[in-house]
C-alpha cells in the first residue's frame, strides 16, 4: 500500500516535470527512437533513485541531476549514433509550423550553437537557460559555485562566437 | 545576443518541441516496468558472467568432492578451491551491489563519474584477476570430473600443466585489461572535460575509438585464422 502511494506520488511528480526529460533527451539523443529510449532509461533510473530521495534538494534539481547523469553516462553506448546535428534535426521537424520565420532562424542558430558545445558544457548551459541558480547548477554538476560562474562565462562567450 | 535573449529564444524553441512530446501517464507506468538499464552494461555483464563461472565451479567442485571422497590428496586440493570460489562469489556480489549503489544513488555528475573510475581502478582490477583464476578453477574442476579414474587424477606433465594454467590466467586477464583500459580512458576524458577547461578531448577520443574498432576487427580475424589453422593441424596430426 505504501509502495503504491509512493509510486503514484513519483508518477505524478515525473508527469508534472517531464519537460526536463524531453529537453535532456533532445540535447543528448540523435533521433526519435533514441530519444524515446533515453527517456525511458531516465524514467527507470529516476524511479530506482527515488527510493533514496529524501527531499534534501528540490525535486526538479534532483531530477536534473539524475537525468543528466543517466544521459551522460549512457552516451558511450550510443556514441556511434549521436551526431552533432541531432538537436537541429529534432527542432526542424516542428519549427516548420512557426509563423515568425525570423524567430525560427534565431532558434535554429541557438540550437546549432549548443550542439557544437562539449557534452558537459551542454549540460551546464541547459541548466543556465532553464534558469537554475548557480548554486543549483553547482549541486547538479558537482562543481563549486565559483567554478560554475567561470565556466558559464566561457560557455556563453563560446556560444556568442558560434552565433556570430 | 544578450543573456535574456538567449533564454527567451531557448524557451520559445522548447515550447514547440514539448508541445508534441508528452509521455502519457500510462506510458510512464510501462516505462517503470521495463528493464532498460543499459549504462555500465558491459561492466555488470562481465561480473555476472564470471559469477556464473564461479557458481558452475562451485557445483563441479561439489561433484568432485564426492567423486574423490576417498582420495585425501585431492580433498586437500578441492576444499581450498571451494573456499576460494565461495570467496570470489561473495566478492562478485559485493562488487555488483557497490556498482548498483553508484548507478542508483543520488550523486552529482562529478561524484558519480569519480566513483565509477575508482571502481575501475581498484575493485575491478582485482576482479579481472579473480575472473581469470575462476575460469581456470572451472576448467580444472571440469577436467578432474571428466578424468576421474576411480578416485584418482593424474597430471602427466606437471610443468606443461603449470605453463598452460599460467597462460590461461594471463590471457584472460589480458583480454579483460584491454577492454578495461578503453572504458577507463573514455570515462577519464569525460571527467577531465568536466573538471578542467581543456578543450576538444572528447573529440580526440571519438577519433581514436574508430582506430580501436579497426584494430579489434583485425585481431579477431587473425585470431579466427589461427584457430582454424590450429584445428586443421590437430586433425592432420
Amino acid at each position: 500500500m505504501v509502495d503504491m502511494v509512493r509510486k503514484n506520488r513519483f508518477l505524478q511528480l515525473v508527469d508534472e516535470n517531464q519537460d526536463i526529460i524531453h529537453k535532456i533527451c533532445a540535447l543528448y539523443a540523435a533521433d526519435v527512437d533514441d530519444r524515446r529510449d533515453l527517456g525511458q532509461e531516465i524514467i527507470c533510473q529516476l524511479w530506482k533513485s527515488y527510493q533514496s530521495f529524501r527531499g534534501d534538494s528540490k525535486f526538479t534539481t534532483w531530477m536534473y541531476r539524475v537525468a543528466l547523469n543517466t544521459a551522460l553516462l549512457s552516451l558511450r553506448r550510443n556514441r556511434s549514433r549521436v551526431r552533432t546535428e541531432s538537436l537541429k534535426a529534432h527542432h526542424v521537424g516542428v519549427s516548420a509550423e512557426f509563423a515568425h520565420q525570423e524567430r525560427r532562424g534565431e532558434i535554429d542558430r541557438l540550437y546549432d550553437a549548443i550542439n557544437q558545445l562539449r557534452k558537459f558544457d551542454r549540460a551546464i548551459i541547459l541548466l543556465y537557460l532553464e534558469q537554475l541558480s548557480y548554486m543549483e547548477i553547482a549541486e547538479v554538476i558537482g562543481i563549486s559555485r565559483a567554478n560554475v560562474s567561470v565556466r558559464l562565462v566561457r560557455i556563453k562567450k563560446k556560444l556568442r562566437e558560434l552565433l556570430g | 545576443m544578450e543573456d535574456n535573449d538567449l533564454i527567451s529564444v531557448w524557451r520559445e524553441g522548447n515550447q514547440e518541441i514539448l508541445r508534441n512530446r508528452k509521455f502519457e501517464r500510462s506510458e510512464l507506468e510501462v516505462f517503470l516496468r521495463g528493464k532498460v538499464k543499459k549504462a555500465s552494461l558491459s561492466l555488470n555483464l562481465n561480473i555476472l558472467v564470471y559469477l556464473t563461472v564461479q557458481l558452475a565451479a562451485v557445483v563441479l567442485i561439489g561433484f568432485d568432492l564426492y567423486g574423490y571422497r576417498s582420495n585425501p590428496l585431492m580433498l586437500k586440493v578441492f576444499i581450498p578451491m571451494l573456499i576460494v570460489c565461495l570467496f570470489f562469489l561473495g566478492y562478485g556480489v559485493f562488487l555488483l551491489s557497490h556498482i548498483w549503489q553508484i548507478s542508483h544513488g543520488d550523486l552529482d555528475l562529478v561524484t558519480a563519474i569519480d566513483r565509477k573510475l575508482k571502481v575501475y581502478r581498484t575493485h575491478y582490477e582485482a576482479w579481472m584477476w579473480i575472473g581469470a583464476v575462476s575460469l581456470l578453477l572451472l576448467i580444472f574442476a571440469l577436467n578432474t570430473l571428466v578424468d576421474n579414474d576411480q578416485g584418482t587424477y593424474r597430471i602427466n606433465r606437471p610443468a606443461f600443466f603449470a605453463t598452460i594454467c599460467v597462460s590461461i590466467i594471463l590471457f584472460i586477464y589480458g583480454v579483460q585489461k584491454a577492454a578495461q583500459l578503453i572504458a577507463v580512458r573514455e570515462i577519464r576524458v569525460y571527467m577531465e572535460d568536466l573538471q578542467n577547461d581543456a578543450l576538444e578531448k572528447s573529440h580526440v577520443l571519438e577519433k581514436s575509438r574508430r582506430r580501436y574498432r579497426i584494430m579489434g576487427v583485425v585481431l579477431a580475424i587473425v585470431g579466427a585464422i589461427l584457430f582454424v589453422w590450429g584445428i586443421i593441424r590437430a586433425l592432420d596430426g
